[in-house]
């Protein structure tokens, strides 16, 4: 058994959205979807600021899939197609979904998405990486934590990707491993604490 | 079937929108739910908004048929016959509803062969088919030649809880998800049994009401007088509810709260949130609190209407309210899906705020569904009422015995 | 006006798809099949048949953004499926963007120019039609050739994007060229005379930055602009740097500092005599560097500003024990930093001496009044730098920079490093940090004959539409038309009176409609052959092998080169293979940090060489031999006496100047900013970065209100010189006053009009006499908006 987990230091996070990018390639993310985005916190404007000018601050939250140890969505699904695998990372069994959303209505942090259609890829082939399965429409998807990459032994695309290095990831049950120590060492939050689904996703400043 | 008959047009009409619907879902099949205006922020729509009506209307008729037989209520036995057909239709409506918002409704039988017994939604289904099961037994020992008033007064005893249970565990899909700011309350559960309660009943009443005119039953005006009493309280503990959720939601003045009573009272789903309150709660009971109001059809059929319209608008603002603020706040927010309906590319997938607007589609499935519900009651309360008669006044005759 | 589509040669984006080569053709299909109702039941497959054949290979992105970055690049079925960081580069370097990574969709862009198109309707309807290569290069070489014959070879003018690799052909040509471009040069304008004209600049690699204390960002969004290397930012700051960054907006770089100070814009200049003046009236300069490192002992005649010279051309210091001037070779402990002198009947004064005199009309005070930054701030900023050393002052190419002050600002920013000896050091650094200036070795171009140079004018390229010129041909390479020239639609109309333009380029961008023949190149990707070309940049030998064909009609950039010279009849002076030019290259790179360097020893190491002391940070006048003739900072500018400008003076820009007559007309200034999802007029086409970023003007919600204006609302944007509309979003980062856009954007994706259409082309003469000539003062623009 392991636990995966990451810590994503958020003032090294320079919201330039390589994450993003990286997600959607290395998963063949269709258009109009994204498991892995970045907010610019509390504004409607990317970019934009709280305060007022010139008295602003400015924090940019990279967001995916939580990966909860108490994961909401995993309670609701009716079939059992989301499930906490072996690694501890939430997966779904996509032959097994049948589309009724109630993981989306149970995630807290929106980190769901839905082949509400035929999903529409640009370029119009199954770009990103070889192993990684093809949802088809009526199917909900999200961060797997790179699964593929994962069980080969290789870092999630994001985190290899990110060009501030703001990401650690590890297994979080290996008190060996980068990020068990990491986090020995540094004082980390999660998002929405008191939704009590512990996430395995750690943020920092 | 003589209604239908009778009424060439409008069962032409009925026939017309059901094909239409019928094409409209096939429609939805081949394109997925992008056909609809349902997308990522905004994951439900107008189908589970009628899913939670149709449950609620069913409870009327049930709960009246069996509180006849239960707490030994003889006048309502009279309409205790259509009360079950409508209970059994507005299920199955309902039920179909949940399939019809499935993405992937070729894998249903997955919930059979791999059911995850900690799901809302799939304790939900089972007590959609108990409530089904019960209903069908029900009509079956009334009308069939072998009734036995003895077993239908068994099944009453398990069709009151099952009820009761059925809007509770709809009202748990959306009560137990800490997720969501305005549907996390233990009071989901009592608030839909109540909602259940006055907008099924409302809805019995219409439809007893129209059959009466119809000249196939008789209902008479002290049964609509006491019916409609019946729904004036059940309008006031629903309204008692609402105002123990709202007032426990704005009273610590928490900032997610503020937010979401904004949207309510002034924002995106307060036109419904307004309209709830006045016309489908104060308006009906300040009718029907009046006991010579209660005699009188056509104040009875028009607070019975506002009950029914008043009860979807709290499913929607219930429902849609709680999709506008994610809780992780910040542009560019969620993004949209590859929905059709939201024919969005470019930057404009994304939106800070959920929003959803039915398309046609959606539409054109809930009337769709709506009037073959309505054409299979049409003909089901003709066919069973006519040939039933003598079955339904004799099990009535004998249980009377019985007790 | 209509652009140029693709559409209207009838070859649209899916139809290249469907022929796009039977594996392809097929890997579609097989896609479509999984996903199709068809199948409603068979289980969900992997991304790829078990069979599927892939393969990989490396190159090199985009240098623009100064990231170089090396790429490793997955091909399945004969598309470009994966791009991951090469992870042979030097570590910290290792690195790719979210413009990288979108090269899986905008290598297959809609925008790519798919064959040579010819115009046929009038010049600037933007009508084209396919024609064959052979027909583009027949019309190439006949317009070129009477533009030849009718006004000689310099009337042809060859314009090329910092990004392209063609490099003989403005020689073979014997082209007129100039220069003088006008963009990225205002501050080097100051800073080069301090170095004699041999460097512009003087900063550490980035990796030397966590030897800084205090770190001054001044119009730098570095971390947005040059997101690649925000690393070593980071690794800085946690090894202990204090940075301040000043800008008018809340940048990226502001939200990611220790302290942002909002400034006036244009008023950079301003705040470094400030800050000088703060550093004189408390003593806090380094008088041992100063004496030893700067012309700031040296004597200059109080009567007419000239410096007293020796009969052998020596500069002059003065001597207190002969009370006379000497050499200032033989400067010691005693020569005085300041002080007047009378000799020979003049007096003189050292440089020192007069720029404390001049400064007391740039005090404190008066900085903190033109800048709208507190006196107190201004002084307790030039304390830490002056004081809390090493120090930083990194300067943008997007801020003061489009100005024309900007040179006064450098000529200041240099004397700030003059006076506190924050240069030439670990830990210093002084003017644009770009890092790609540098490389640890230089690639020699292919040997050509001696006759085959540029004939150089003096006119800047911007001016051309202004002024009597020779140039009768113009070939851009890339889009130069929108982005080296302001006030577009005078642009226009000076095309319109050429001979031939011809627009050479992979994406049909905003200029292409005013070609009469445009001609299709392949990116960094494609490559007819199996080696694309090689590049040394900073540490790294990087080569370009080929990830794929070139997609359409396209040609590599070198094919391309040879073809046109060919057709000229010119190509026998050329490569006969890119292999060719490679292994020339590598064979004589001149370097003393490389030994041997071949295309196989770089393919058997994922097309990467790091040189020696890759890992040693470079950092250049580390042993403050500074490269000016006198080997000092030489911070008296006599050469520009004339101009009042010998020692910096302020001036305010002209038109954004606060008692400017536009003012009243037009209130907002208009700055045009760099923004981390293009690289100027790259990447705008591309699907998976128009999903993260939109092209709009944004402004601070107090303009906005006072303007009656709602976010996303459409605006126009007005001045004398034209308009353009898009979209407003409401922010406040913004500065009150100011609005701001992303330059770069394509006109066919704004509601309507270019976003240069407002911009100020204005030439100062001052600017004339400059090392880098005058620019272009695109930020020095006024503008008003309304409600589209």
């Amino acid at each position: 058994m392991a636990k995966l987990g990451m810590a994503i230091n958020l003032f090294r996070c320079i919201g330039c959205n390589t994450c993003v990018n990286a997600c959607k390639m290395q998963n063949s993310v269709p258009m109009g979807m994204h498991w892995n985005r970045v907010l610019t916190e509390g504004c409607e404007v990317f970019d934009g600021a709280e305060g007022t000018y010139p008295n602003l601050t400015r924090t940019y939250i990279p967001l995916a899939c939580q990966h909860c140890e108490n994961p909401a969505c995993l309670r609701v699904c009716p079939t059992g197609a989301t499930y906490k695998d072996d690694k501890g990372r939430v997966e779904i069994d996509y032959d097994k979904c049948i589309g009724c959303r109630m993981c989306m209505a149970a995630c807290p942090y929106n980190a769901r998405v839905f082949n509400w259609s035929e999903p529409v890829r640009d370029p119009d082939f199954n770009y990103g990486d070889k192993d990684v399965p093809v949802r088809p429409k009526g199917v909900a998807e999200k961060c797997t934590m790179c699964k593929e990459r994962t069980d080969r032994g290789e870092e999630p695309m994001c985190v290899m990707c990110c060009p501030t290095e703001a990401r650690v990831f590890g297994d979080l049950d290996d008190p060996e491993s980068a990020i068990s120590k990491f986090l020995g060492e540094k004082s980390t939050f999660v998002l929405l604490e008191e939704q009590g689904t512990r996430p395995q996703v750690r943020y920092f400043k | 079937m003589e209604l239908l008959k009778k009424n060439k047009i409008a069962t032409g009409a009925l026939c017309i929108l059901a094909i239409a619907g019928l094409c409209a879902y096939v429609f939805q099949l081949m394109g997925g739910l992008g056909v609809t205006g349902m997308n990522n922020g905004t994951s439900w729509g107008l189908y589970i908004t009628m899913f939670m009506l149709f449950v609620g209307l069913s409870a009327g008729g049930l709960i009246v048929a069996s509180s006849a037989s239960v707490f030994h209520i003889e006048k309502f036995k009279k309409v205790a016959l259509p009360a079950v057909v409508l209970s059994t239709v507005c299920i199955c409506v309902a039920g179909l509803f949940v399939l019809i918002d499935l993405g992937g409704v070729y894998r249903i039988w997955r919930i059979f062969t791999g059911p995850n017994f900690m799901s809302p939604l799939l304790w939900d289904v089972c007590v959609i088919v108990c409530y089904l099961i019960i209903n069908i037994l029900y009509l079956y020992f009334m009308c069939s030649q072998k009734a036995d008033p003895k077993k239908v007064a068994v099944i009453s005893r398990f069709a009151l809880p099952i009820a009761i249970l059925v809007h509770s565990v709809t009202a748990w899909i959306f009560g137990l998800q800490i997720s969501r700011e305005g549907w996390y309350s233990a009071i989901m559960a009592p608030i839909f049994v109540a909602s259940a309660m006055d907008s099924g009943l409302a809805l019995l009443l219409i439809s007893l009401v129209a059959l009466e005119k119809a000249k196939l039953i008789k209902l008479g005006r002290d049964l609509m007088a006491s019916l409609a009493g019946l729904l004036a309280t059940c309008i006031a503990v629903d309204a008692f509810f609402i105002g123990c959720e709202i007032l426990t939601v704005a009273y610590p003045q928490t900032a997610g709260g503020a937010q979401l009573l904004g949207e309510m009272f002034s924002g995106a789903t307060a036109p419904f949130f307004w309209f709830e309150v006045a016309a489908g709660l104060i308006v009906p009971f300040c009718i029907l609190v009046f006991a010579k109001n209660r005699q009188r059809t056509g104040l009875v059929m028009g607070a019975s209407v506002l009950v029914v319209l008043g009860v979807l608008c709290k499913r929607i603002w219930l429902l849609f309210t709680s999709f506008i603020h994610p809780n992780m706040a910040g542009a560019p927010g969620i993004s949209s899906g590859s929905s059709v309906a939201a024919h969005s590319s470019g930057i404009d997938i994304w939106s800070t705020a959920g929003s959803y607007v039915p398309t046609p589609v959606e539409i054109l499935v809930v009337l769709g569904v709506i009037s073959l519900a309505s054409l299979v009651y049409l003909a089901l309360v003709s066919k069973l009422i006519e040939g039933g008669k003598v079955a339904v006044s004799t099990a009535a005759a004998s249980e009377a015995q019985a007790s | 006006m209509g652009e140029v589509t693709s559409s209207r040669v009838g070859l649209t984006r899916r139809s290249f798809l469907k022929t796009a080569g039977a594996a392809g053709a097929l890997g579609l299909a097989g896609a479509a099949g999984m996903t199709s109702s068809s199948n409603w039941l068979a289980p969900v497959e992997a991304n790829a048949d078990e069979g599927a054949e892939e393969r990989v290979a490396y190159t090199y992105h985009q240098k623009h953004c100064r990231g170089n970055c090396m790429l490793k690049c997955t091909v399945r079925d004969g598309r470009l499926c994966k791009i991951e960081p090469n992870m042979a580069a030097a570590k910290g370097f290792q690195s790719v963007c979210l413009k990288g990574l979108s090269e899986i969709q905008h290598v297959y862009s809609a925008d790519r120019i798919q064959s040579p198109m010819k115009r046929v309707g009038e010049r600037g309807s933007g009508e084209f039609v396919a024609i064959s290569w052979d027909e583009a290069l027949d019309i190439f070489s006949e317009n070129v050739k009477s533009c030849w014959d009718k006004y000689g070879k310099s009337s042809v003018y060859l314009a090329a994007a910092t990004e392209s690799e063609i490099s003989n052909m403005r020689n073979i040509m014997q082209c007129g060229y100039t220069s003088y471009h006008g963009i990225d040069i205002g501050i080097s304008n100051g800073l080069a005379p301090m170095f004699g004209f041999k460097a512009a600049s003087a900063v550490n690699d980035i990796r030397d930055w966590k030897n800084c204390k205090t770190f001054i960002a001044i119009s730098l969004n570095f971390i947005e602009t040059s997101l690649t290397h925000s690393r070593h930012y980071f690794n800085a700051m946690e090894a202990g740097m204090h940075t301040i960054v000043i800008d008018p907006h809340y940048s990226s770089m502001a939200s990611k500092s220790d302290e942002w100070i909002p400034i006036e814009p244009g008023t950079d200049g301003a705040f470094y005599l400030g800050m000088a003046s703060s550093i004189i009236d408390n003593e806090w300069y380094d008088k041992a560097f100063m004496r030893d490192h700067t012309t700031f002992p040296f004597l200059v005649s109080t009567v007419d500003g000239t410096m007293l010279e020796s009969p052998e051309g020596d500069f002059m210091v003065w001597d207190p024990t002969t009370s006379a001037p000497k050499s200032y070779m033989e400067t010691n402990d005693q020569t005085p930093l300041e002080g007047e002198f009378d000799y020979e009947g003049v007096t003189y004064a050292t440089a020192f001496t007069l720029f404390k005199e001049g400064q007391k009309t740039q005090s404190v005070e008066w900085a903190a009044d033109v800048t709208k930054i507190p006196a107190s701030e201004i002084e307790r900023i030039a304390k830490m730098y002056a004081l809390d050393t090493p120090s930083v002052l990194a300067i943008g190419q997007g801020g003061c920079d489009k100005y024309n002050n900007s040179d006064i600002a450098g000529h200041a920013a240099g004397i700030l490093a003059a006076l506190t000896g924050n240069i030439g050091k670990s830990g210093t650094g002084l003017g644009y940090p770009g890092n790609g200036g540098y490389a640890s070795a230089t690639l020699p171009s292919w040997p050509l004959k001696p006759e085959m140079k540029t004939s150089s004018f003096k006119t800047p390229v911007y001016e051309l539409p202004y002024v009597e010129n020779d140039i009768r041909c113009y070939i851009t390479l890339g889009d130069q038309i929108m982005q080296h020239f302001a006030d577009l639609n005078k642009v226009y109309e000076w095309l319109m009176t050429l001979d031939f333009v011809c627009y050479i380029d992979i994406h049909a961008i905003s200029g292409s409609q005013y070609a009469d023949l445009i001609l299709p190149i392949s990116s960094r990707f494609e490559s007819e052959t199996e080696i694309g070309g090689v590049q040394a940049v900073r540490d790294h030998i990087m080569l370009r092998e080929k990830v794929i064909e070139p997609l359409f009609e396209s040609k590599s950039e070198y094919e391309l080169e040879r073809m046109l010279m060919d057709s000229l009849g010119l190509g026998d002076v050329m490569h006969k293979t890119t292999e060719e030019l490679v292994s020339y290259q590598l064979a004589n790179i001149k370097s003393p940090l490389v030994d041997q360097v071949t295309i196989e020893s770089l393919q058997a190491n994922q097309g990467v060489m790091t040189v020696k002391n890759a890992d040693t940070p470079y950092c250049p006048m580390k042993s403050l031999k500074f490269p000016s003739p006198t080997g000092r900072l030489e911070v008296y500018y006599d050469k520009y006496l004339k101009f009042n400008q010998a020692l910096p003076v302020f001036e305010y820009p002209e038109e954004t100047a606060p008692d400017s007559d536009v003012r009243a007309k037009y209130p907002l200034q208009y700055a045009q900013s760099r923004t981390r999802f293009h690289i100027h007029d790259q990447f705008c086409d591309s699907t998976w970065i128009q999903e993260l970023y939109k092209t709009c003007v944004e402004m601070n919600p107090v303009d906005m209100k006072s303007r009656g204006l709602s976010d996303k609302d459409d605006i126009v944007v007005y001045n004398d010189r034209g308009e353009f509309s898009c979209p407003v979003r409401s922010n406040e980062s913004i500065r009150p006053g100011s609005i701001r856009i992303m330059e770069g954007e394509w006109t066919k994706f704004m509601k309507s009009g270019n976003y240069q259409n407002v911009t100020n082309p204005t030439i100062i003469p001052r600017g004339r006499v400059m090392a880098y000539g005058p620019v272009i003062p695109y930020n020095d623009t006024l503008v008003e908006v309304k409600k589209a």
